[in-house]
C-alpha cells in the first residue's frame, strides 16, 4: 500500500492534468499551448534510477512500454539484463538499481493508467 | 627536395635520414613525414615489381569459343573457384572448364546461393570472385547482389542472355532491358554482343568490381557468341586491370585533422567497413591508442576494431553515456550513423571528420568539418604520424592519459555488466543466448571464423574476441537481405581452409531458402559447424512492431513472427543432404554436441546444430499466430 502511495505520489501533476490525452499528439482546438504533452518519462517516479534509464535505455526505445509494463521483480530482472545482453550501457550495479526501480514502481501490483492501456483503433468510417 | 625525393625512390637513403635531410633542408618534420607518405604507393609499387624495367605481360592472344575465351579471362583474372548453377547456356565455360583442371567448379542449387558463395569467398580474400549462372537466374539472385552492393563486396557475375539475333521480342526468357532490373544492385552492367569482345568485357568487370569501393559487377553473354568458334582476342592479365587504390590522404588535410584531434577534449572515432577491407585495423588501433581516443562500431560486415580493445565501446547508440559531450567525430570508413526519423546522432556542436574512399555520403547528411577522400589505411597511419610529429611526447602522454584511464574504466564494467547479465538464466531451457555465445566462444578454435547472419549484432560483438590472432567476424551484410549467411560461409572456408569456419544463423534467417546451401556444403565436403539458432521466431521483427504500440501490441497478438507451428526440425533438413546433426534443447548439453560436432568437421564433414534458444523482448511468451486451414476450407475433401 505504501509503495502504491508512492506510485501515486509521484505521478507528476501535469499528467493528471491532462489524463485521457494520447502521448505526443498535436495540441488540439482549444488546448493551451503552453500545456507540454505527456512523455512516457513523466510516468517515472523520481529517483537514481530514472536518471539511469534516461541515460542508458532510451538510446534503442522510448520509455512507453517500460511505464505500460506490470512485471515481478524477476521479469523486470529478466528485462533488465537482457537489454544489457543486446548492448545497452548499463553497469551491473546499475542494473541492479533499475531494477528494483522497476519492480518497486512497476510491480504486478501497480494500477495501469487507462491511456496506457489502448490506444485509438481508428475512426471507423 | 626533388633530389632527395629520388634519392628516396632510388633507395639511396633511408626513411629517417629522409626526414633528417628534409628538416635540414628548412621543412617541418609533419611535412617531411607528410611526404614519405606520399611516396609510400611508389615504393609499394616498386616492391611488387622490383624491377620496373621488365614490363609486365599485359595481355596474351587467345583464339576459341566464346566460352573458352570467357574461361581463359577468368583465369588470367585470378580466378580459381567458379560459383555456378545448372544453366543450359552456361555450356560453353563447361566444355572450356572440361580441359582447364586449374578452373574448379563450385555448384550451387540456387543462384542467390551461388552469389552468397562468391560474396563470402571475395569477402574473405579481399580479391574478386566469380559466379555464373542462367540468364534467367538474376532475379532470383538479386537478394545477395543487393547484399553485395551494399558491402561493396567485389563479385564479377556472368549469365548467359537470348542468342543476338533474338533478342529484344519480349520472347523466350527474355525481357526488354535485363540490364536496367540490375542496376541498383550492381557497380556496373554490359550486354556484350561481339565473342571477340568477351574478354576485354569480362576483364572491366573484374577492374570495377575490385576497385576500392568494390562491388558486384554483371555481364551478360548472348548464348550464340558464346558457342561461336575461332574468336581472336586478347586476355588481360590481372595485373593490367589491377587499379591501386591505396591513395594516401593530401598532408594539408592531415595536418588539419591532426590539430583537431590533439585539440578535441571529448574525441570519438567512429570505424566502419572501409577500415577492414583496407587492412587498416591495426593502422587504426595504433592511432586510437595515440590518443587514447574511444572508439565504437558502425554497422559493419567486419569487425573493424579489436572487441577486446580497453578503448572498444562497442556500437554507437546516441546519446553515448561515454565519452560525454562528444566534441569532434572521426569517422573512418564508414557511412555516417542513420538517425532514423530522429534528431541528427551527432551533435551539431561536435566537429566531425570523415575520411574514406567511397566518397558518396561525404557532406550529405551531415555537414562535415573536413573531408577526406582517402584510402583509410593510409589516412590512419598520416594521421598517427601527424599527431606525433605536431606535439611533445610529454603533451601526448598528458593527454593521454586521463582519457585512457577513464575509458578503460568505462570498458571493463561494461564487460563485467555483460557477464553478470550473462549468468541471468544461465541454466534455463530454452538456452539463452549469452549461454550459447560465450560457451562457442570458450568451445571453438581460438582463430575461428565466424559467419553470423543473427538479427542483434551486439550480443555477437560482446560474446568474442574479435582481434588479431583471434576470432573473425564476416557478416552479418549491411543489406541484411537474409538468405545468405550459410552460402557465404562455405565461400569463406574455401578460401581460409585452415580455419575452423562456424555458421551461425537464426530459425528465421535459415528458413529463407538456405537449406540450398546445405547441398553445396555436402557436395563438396565442406567442413562447417552450422548453429541454427532456433528461438522459433524473428525476434527483432517482433519486437520492433511491439515496440510501436499498435493493435498487435495492445491484443498482444504476434500477426507474423512465430515460427514454431509447424516446429521445424533442422536436423532433418540437414540429413536428407547426407549431413549429420542435432538438437541441443538444453545447456548440459551444449559442449558435448559441440565436441561431436568440431570432431565430425575435423574429419572433414559439415554438421548442423539445432540450438532452441529462448525468445526475448515484448510478446517473447506468445506462440500466438492468425490460424488458417485449407483444408477446414473445403467444401469438397479433395
Amino acid at each position: 500500500m505504501k509503495a502504491l502511495a508512492y506510485w501515486f505520489k509521484s505521478i507528476p501533476l501535469v499528467f493528471v492534468l491532462l489524463a485521457g490525452i494520447v502521448f505526443a499528439t498535436p495540441l488540439r482546438q482549444g488546448q493551451d499551448p503552453q500545456e507540454k504533452p505527456v512523455l512516457p518519462e513523466d510516468y517515472l517516479p523520481k529517483g537514481e534510477a530514472r536518471e539511469l534509464m534516461l541515460q542508458g535505455c532510451v538510446q534503442c526505445h522510448d520509455l512507453r512500454n517500460t511505464v505500460s509494463q506490470r512485471k515481478t521483480a524477476a521479469g523486470w530482472r529478466r528485462t533488465v539484463n537482457e537489454m544489457i545482453w543486446r548492448g545497452a550501457p548499463l553497469m551491473a550495479d546499475e542494473a541492479e538499481t533499475i531494477t528494483k526501480y522497476l519492480a518497486t514502481s512497476f510491480g504486478r501490483d501497480k494500477p495501469i493508467p487507462d491511456e496506457l492501456k489502448k490506444k485509438s483503433v481508428g475512426n471507423k468510417r | 627536395m626533388r633530389h632527395l625525393v629520388k634519392d628516396y625512390l632510388g633507395q639511396k637513403v633511408s626513411r629517417r635520414s629522409f626526414i633528417g635531410k628534409a628538416t635540414a633542408a628548412g621543412f617541418s618534420i609533419a611535412a617531411a613525414r607528410s611526404s614519405l607518405n606520399a611516396l609510400d604507393p611508389i615504393v609499394r609499387a616498386k616492391t611488387i615489381r622490383p624491377n620496373a624495367e621488365v614490363p609486365i605481360t599485359t595481355t596474351t592472344t587467345f583464339t576459341g569459343t566464346g566460352g573458352e575465351l570467357l574461361a581463359e579471362q577468368i583465369r588470367a583474372a585470378g580466378t580459381r573457384f567458379i560459383f555456378i548453377c545448372n544453366s543450359s547456356g552456361m555450356g560453353p565455360l563447361c566444355d572450356a572448364v572440361v580441359d582447364r583442371s586449374d578452373l574448379q567448379f563450385i555448384q550451387g542449387v540456387s543462384e542467390n546461393q551461388a552469389v552468397a558463395m562468391a560474396d563470402g569467398y571475395a569477402k574473405a580474400t579481399g580479391r574478386a570472385s566469380f559466379a555464373c549462372f542462367s540468364r534467367v537466374g538474376g532475379p532470383i539472385a538479386s537478394a545477395n547482389m543487393y547484399n553485395a552492393m551494399k558491402d561493396r563486396t567485389p563479385v564479377v557475375i556472368v549469365t548467359d542472355h537470348m542468342d543476338s539475333q533474338a533478342d529484344g521480342r519480349d520472347g523466350h526468357e527474355d525481357l526488354d532491358d535485363w540490364l536496367d532490373a540490375f542496376k541498383q544492385y550492381t557497380k556496373w552492367r554490359w550486354l556484350v554482343k561481339e565473342g571477340n569482345r568477351i574478354p576485354e568485357w569480362v576483364a572491366h568487370a573484374f577492374k570495377v568490381s575490385s576497385t576500392a569501393p568494390g562491388g558486384p559487377t554483371f555481364v551478360r553473354i548472348p548464348r550464340n557468341v558464346l558457342y561461336q568458334g575461332n574468336l581472336k582476342a586478347e586476355i588481360f592479365s590481372r595485373e593490367s586491370i589491377s587499379v591501386p587504390m591505396d591513395i594516401t590522404p593530401n598532408p594539408k588535410y592531415v595536418e588539419r585533422s591532426a590539430q583537431m584531434l590533439i585539440e578535441a577534449k571529448n574525441p570519438i572515432l567512429y570505424v566502419g567497413p572501409e577500415v577492414w577491407s583496407s587492412g587498416g585495423r591495426a593502422a587504426a588501433v595504433e592511432l586510437a591508442e595515440l590518443l587514447a581516443i574511444p572508439v565504437t562500431q558502425a554497422w559493419s560486415w567486419a569487425a573493424d576494431f579489436p572487441t577486446d580493445h580497453p578503448l572498444y565501446l562497442g556500437g554507437y547508440f546516441p546519446p553515448m553515456r561515454f565519452p560525454a559531450a562528444i566534441d569532434l567525430f572521426l569517422n573512418l570508413g564508414a557511412n555516417m550513423p542513420d538517425p532514423g526519423s530522429g534528431p541528427p546522432a551527432i551533435s551539431r556542436e561536435a566537429k566531425i571528420i570523415h575520411a574514406r574512399l567511397d566518397s558518396r555520403q561525404m557532406g550529405a547528411d551531415y555537414p562535415v568539418d573536413l573531408a577526406i577522400v582517402a584510402d583509410v589505411k593510409e589516412t590512419a597511419r598520416a594521421l598517427t604520424e601527424a599527431v606525433k610529429a605536431t606535439v611533445t611526447k610529454e603533451r601526448l602522454a598528458s593527454i593521454k592519459q586521463a582519457r585512457w584511464v577513464a575509458t578503460k574504466s568505462f570498458t571493463d564494467k561494461l564487460k563485467q555488466s555483460y557477464l553478470t547479465a550473462a549468468r541471468d538464466g544461465w541454466d534455463e531451457s530454452p538456452i539463452t543466448w549469452p549461454r550459447l555465445l560465450l560457451t562457442l566462444n570458450e568451445m571453438l578454435d581460438e582463430d575461428a571464423i565466424i559467419v553470423e547472419e543473427v538479427g542483434t549484432e551486439d550480443w555477437v560483438l560482446r560474446s568474442f574476441p574479435f582481434a588479431e590472432g583471434k576470432k573473425t567476424k564476416i557478416g552479418r551484410t549491411l543489406g541484411r537481405s537474409l538468405c545468405w549467411g550459410v552460402g557465404a560461409s562455405i565461400g569463406v572456408k574455401l578460401a581460409r581452409p585452415d580455419n575452423q569456419v562456424v555458421s551461425l544463423q537464426g530459425d528465421g534467417g535459415f528458413l529463407f531458402g538456405q537449406t540450398d546451401a546445405l547441398w553445396a556444403m555436402s557436395r563438396y565436403d565442406v567442413p562447417i559447424i552450422t548453429i541454427v539458432c532456433n528461438n522459433r521466431s524473428y525476434d527483432e521483427p517482433r519486437n520492433n512492431i511491439m515496440m510501436k504500440d499498435g493493435r498487435s501490441r495492445q491484443e498482444n497478438k504476434d500477426m507474423i513472427c512465430y515460427l514454431g507451428s509447424p516446429d521445424v526440425e533442422f536436423t532433418h533438413l540437414a540429413s536428407a543432404y547426407g549431413i549429420r546433426g542435432e538438437r541441443v534443447a538444453h545447456p548440459g548439453e551444449l559442449k558435448p554436441s559441440l565436441q561431436r560436432a568440431i570432431a565430425t568437421t575435423r574429419q572433414g564433414r559439415p554438421y548442423v546444430l539445432d540450438v532452441l534458444v529462448a525468445r526475448t523482448g515484448l510478446a517473447a511468451d506468445s506462440t500466438w499466430y492468425p490460424r488458417y486451414s485449407v483444408a477446414q476450407a473445403r467444401a469438397r475433401k479433395v
